[in-house]
């Protein structure tokens, strides 16, 4: 068997069994069977004999692409567009052509060869290239124009207990105060709550929610910055319409730690 | 009088000469030698680096930023375009430097998007990709392009390459886009080569086509676009293999599954590829020196119309639906354009701001350049191709006329036509994307028939080297023209947050907003937000976007209304909204691509904040995220509640 064929056969039997491979494995198996391949043994049976040059190597690049489109439709129908439905398919494909494949081309014309200097200008500008790009993504990745905190409350699956979070994105270690009101009483508070850049703080609150208001009940969190009492940074509120109390409160009544707030219910 | 007439037409004979010889250069391109190349690659990584250092500027907002970035374009072209037209260089050194050029211009494009999506369309396909990796079926409903589920042949690869590699579909994406440019421009330097049987006029088609507007960065977007282009220069060159050596395994083992995945992939290069491949089919029918056979001529049209119009039918003619009403505004406000009724300001976005003075000089240039160059080259490519033209060889009789030698390249020549109505749509508003996507197409005649002309008539047989240069610099305005006029002047995204304005309104705050709600929210919510919002909704927090084009609504007017009324109410509950993205930067400026949501209203100045202000006092209305710019509010107990007021 021509080492072509061989190492065709080989990368698609590790391509169907790709799933027990580690994962640098794993790409290098899968990167030249979804990209070229199934292509390559495709126009060894399409044009025999025949020196992968550089037409036939477009050609093979353009249907390895082109019957891994196919291949997708195909999985589709069969509900199989997982790792295994991809290994099967392109795999098993290129098992398949295998046999009808005319591996005794003659050899393409060689390449000219690379003085010692040309490979040592080729290398250099390479890393060049790579390093910029590489260099740009760390800058990118650095870029913030905006320093924020995130601040949210969210209905819980149990009813009435919400979800608080504080996220801090200020780049810097903050310290925080935080408060939930009703319109009449506060009903929680903490302070200086320090968060490191990109920590997290989170506390699950119950609102007294009461069954029978008339009117709207709001609960309001507002974060401030630890000493700084005059102005809140974030404003987030819970507003429960009258209709709505009643099922929120019904809910907690019955102490059903699994039963989540009917929202959904109510849509 | 009479010899004023006969002047002006000596003057113009250069236009309608039909000398299109070529100077003896072969013996050079026999040699086998990599020649300049790897001094090139080396310019090339140095060029590279400066423009990284300009992208790195332009974080810091140092103003010279974009120039040196375009400076860095025009030191990586120029020499390699310099070096391209001269005589006697050999073919392998022509292959490989193109691909540096087109690898340049790639790495360019990895600089402005180094790690995430940037662009537009990009978010657009990636949503589509998720919805596959999420359900694990095709056709899943995308409402920030309802078209892209039903042509997912660019999802169908990412989606297996990052399920096989357990690679990001980021990265799976750029190496999918990567391999695609190194083939299509390989692929269109065999196709221009083998027209023109020369590969210095190869070369110089491929560099000139690195002047469309869209190759250098909107054809590496991780789009459906993008994949098509690639299948299709493909068709084209197993198009021209089956004229030279027909075979029906070539034909199916090749041709068939490339025109399958092309129509499933793209609705318009489809219809573009199937209708190329139809007008070489036509003309080689006519001509009389074909010896082709009947079969072997139609198949591949055959097989292009029927997978591209099969694939359209059988999922209901979307592309109708998608590009009738664009194709309608396009030409409607063409007409007006040329009847002096009025468009598009050239150069001025539509928040007012202009493009640099260089920019607009560089840009017209290029244009001039071009066209410039198709006039000198029309005819010479035309008798390149075979084509009795004028009174060079002018036949007697009408079947003299049916004698020309390449159908393809006759038809390459005629798409060039298609350059000045893409300049004429890209100076209206409706028209302007119609316009850029033409382009591709338009570039793949014009790219051979001003090399045709470069080689035939600029530079002849001429080893100066200052005329190579005056040339080189000439296809260097024709690239950075292509490029501003594709990328504008926010080529490397804006330092600062601008409104609506794709790249330069993607930061990580709203990032950061989008992927919250995908944790504490769960996926699949009715998100109602602005045109940049929507798309991290869509993708990073997996939610169900709200748009004018699958939603036929649009709740702007809700959000920028003064008042939360009935009419509003009504509104989101007809659109079922759970929630809303309020995002405050909006009221700061106006909106770069010249709406805030849909296209539709325009604006003069922007909203008042206190328009979003309105869903404060609304009972129901829960604000459940804050981050100071931006909020989310739910309102789905306001939206069913009839008592709230």
């Amino acid at each position: 068997m021509p080492t072509n064929a061989a190492l065709c056969a080989m990368l698609a039997v590790l391509l169907l069994v790709s799933s027990l491979l580690p994962e640098a494995i794993r790409v290098l198996v899968a990167v030249p069977m979804v990209l070229l391949v199934p292509g390559y043994v495709a126009t060894k049976v399409a044009f025999p004999r025949e020196p992968l040059d550089l037409e036939r190597l477009c050609f093979a690049v353009g249907v390895s692409l082109a019957v891994t489109v196919l291949i997708g439709l195909l999985l589709n129908v069969v509900h199989m567009m997982n790792v295994a439905g991809w290994s099967l398919g392109l795999g098993g494909l290129t098992l398949v052509m295998l046999p009808f494949a005319k591996w005794g081309a003659s050899k393409p014309e060689p390449l000219p060869a690379f003085r010692s200097a040309q490979k040592l200008s080729l290398t250099f500008g390479s890393l060049l290239a790579v390093s910029a790009v590489l260099l740009s993504g760390i800058g990118y990745s650095q870029l913030r124009e905006f320093h924020f905190t995130e601040l949210w409350m969210v209905p819980t699956q149990t009813a009435p207990t919400y979800r608080l979070g504080i996220t801090n994105q200020e780049q810097i270690a903050m310290g925080y105060d935080l408060e939930v009101v009703s319109p009449d009483a506060v009903v929680a508070s903490w302070n200086d709550i320090p968060l490191a850049p990109g920590a997290t703080w989170q506390r699950d609150i119950q609102l007294p929610i009461k069954r029978n208001a008339s009117v709207e009940q709001r609960f309001t969190a507002r974060l401030y910055k630890h000493g700084d009492p005059t102005a809140a940074m974030q404003r987030v509120w819970a507003s429960i319409p009258p209709t709505a109390a009643a099922k929120l409160v019904r809910l907690s009544d019955t102490d059903g730690a699994d039963e989540r707030p009917d929202i959904e219910g109510m849509r | 009088m009479k010899g004023r007439l006969q002047s002006m037409l000596r003057l113009a004979r250069p236009l309608f000469s039909a000398d299109a010889d070529y100077p003896g250069e072969f013996a050079g391109e026999a040699e086998r030698d990599w020649g300049c190349f790897p001094a090139l690659a080396l310019w090339s990584g140095m060029a590279i680096v400066v423009a990284a250092a300009a992208a790195e500027a332009n974080r810091r907002e140092y103003s010279f930023a974009s120039a040196l970035f375009y400076a860095s374009i025009a030191a990586l072209i120029f020499p390699i375009a310099w070096r391209m037209v001269w005589l006697g260089v050999p073919r392998a050194e022509r292959i490989a430097t193109i691909l540096l050029a087109s690898t340049g211009l790639f790495c360019l494009r990895l600089i402005h998007e180094p790690i995430s999506f940037v662009d537009h369309d990009a978010f657009l396909h990636w949503a589509t990709a998720n919805d596959i990796m999420r359900t694990g079926k095709l056709f899943t409903p995308n409402p920030l392009l309802p078209i892209s589920p039903v042509y997912p042949g660019l999802e169908i690869i990412a989606t297996a390459l990052s399920e096989l590699t357990t690679l990001s579909i980021f990265v799976c994406g750029q190496l999918l886009m990567f391999v695609c440019r190194a083939i299509f421009v390989i692929c269109l330097f065999l196709f221009y080569e083998r027209l023109s049987g020369s590969s210095r006029v190869g070369s110089l088609g491929v560099l000139v086509y690195m002047g469309a507007s869209s190759f250098a960065f909107f054809d590496t977007t991780f789009s459906y676009g993008s994949l098509a282009l690639f299948f299709m220069v493909i068709a084209l060159l197993i198009d021209d293999r089956m004229g030279r050596a027909a075979s029906w395994r070539c034909f199916f083992m090749v041709a068939i599954p490339v025109l399958g995945a092309l129509a499933v992939t793209h609705h318009l290069t489809a219809f573009i590829t199937a209708s190329l491949l139809t007008g070489v089919a036509a003309f080689e029918i006519a001509r009389r020196k074909s010896m082709r056979s009947f079969g072997y001529m139609i198949a591949m049209p055959a097989a292009a119309l029927i997978f591209s119009i099969g694939w359209s039918v059988s999922t209901g003619n979307p592309s109708e639906d998608y590009l009738g009403p664009v194709f309608g505004h396009a030409i409607s406000e063409a007409s007006r354009f040329l009847s002096f009724e009025g468009g598009r300001i050239p150069f001025v976005a539509e928040d007012g701001t202009t493009a640099p003075l260089w920019l607009r000089v560089t840009t017209v240039l290029s244009v001039v350049i071009l066209c410039a160059g198709l006039a000198t080259s029309f005819f010479r490519a035309l008798a390149r191709a075979g084509v009795p033209v004028l009174w060079d060889k002018f036949p007697t009789g009408w079947r003299g006329f049916l004698k020309w030698d390449s159908s393809s390249l006759v038809i390459l020549t005629l798409v060039t036509f298609a350059y000045p109505i893409s300049i004429v749509l890209r100076m209206t508003r409706a028209g302007w994307e119609i316009g850029n996507r033409i382009g591709p197409f338009a570039f793949l005649g014009v790219g051979i028939v001003v090399a045709i002309g470069i080689v035939t008539f600029w530079q002849k047989a001429s080893r100066s080297r200052l005329r190579s240069g005056l040339i080189g610099t000439a296809m260097t305005f024709i690239v950075i023209g292509g490029i501003f006029s594709g990328s504008g002047n926010y080529i490397l995204g804006s330092p600062r947050y601008r409104v609506s304005a794709d790249s330069a309104s993607v930061e990580p705050m709203a990032i950061s907003a989008a992927t919250w709600t995908r944790e504490w929210l769960g996926t699949r919510n009715r998100f109602f937000a602005d045109r940049t919002n929507r798309l991290l909704l869509a993708a990073y927090g997996g939610q169900q976007v709200i748009t004018l084009l699958y939603d036929k609504r649009d709740l702007g007017d809700v959000e920028f209304s003064p008042k939360f009324g009935p009419p509003e109410r009504e509104a989101i509950r007809e659109a079922s909204v759970d929630y809303f993205l309020l995002d405050f930067r909006l009221t700061e400026q106006l909106p770069l691509m010249g709406f805030y949501f849909d296209p539709g209203p325009v604006y003069r100045e922007p909203p008042d904040p206190q328009v979003l202000f309105k869903f404060n006092n609304v009972t129901g209305i829960s604000r459940v995220f804050d981050n100071g710019y931006q909020s989310i509010i739910n309102v789905a107990q306001a939206r069913d509640s009839a008592d709230a007021h």
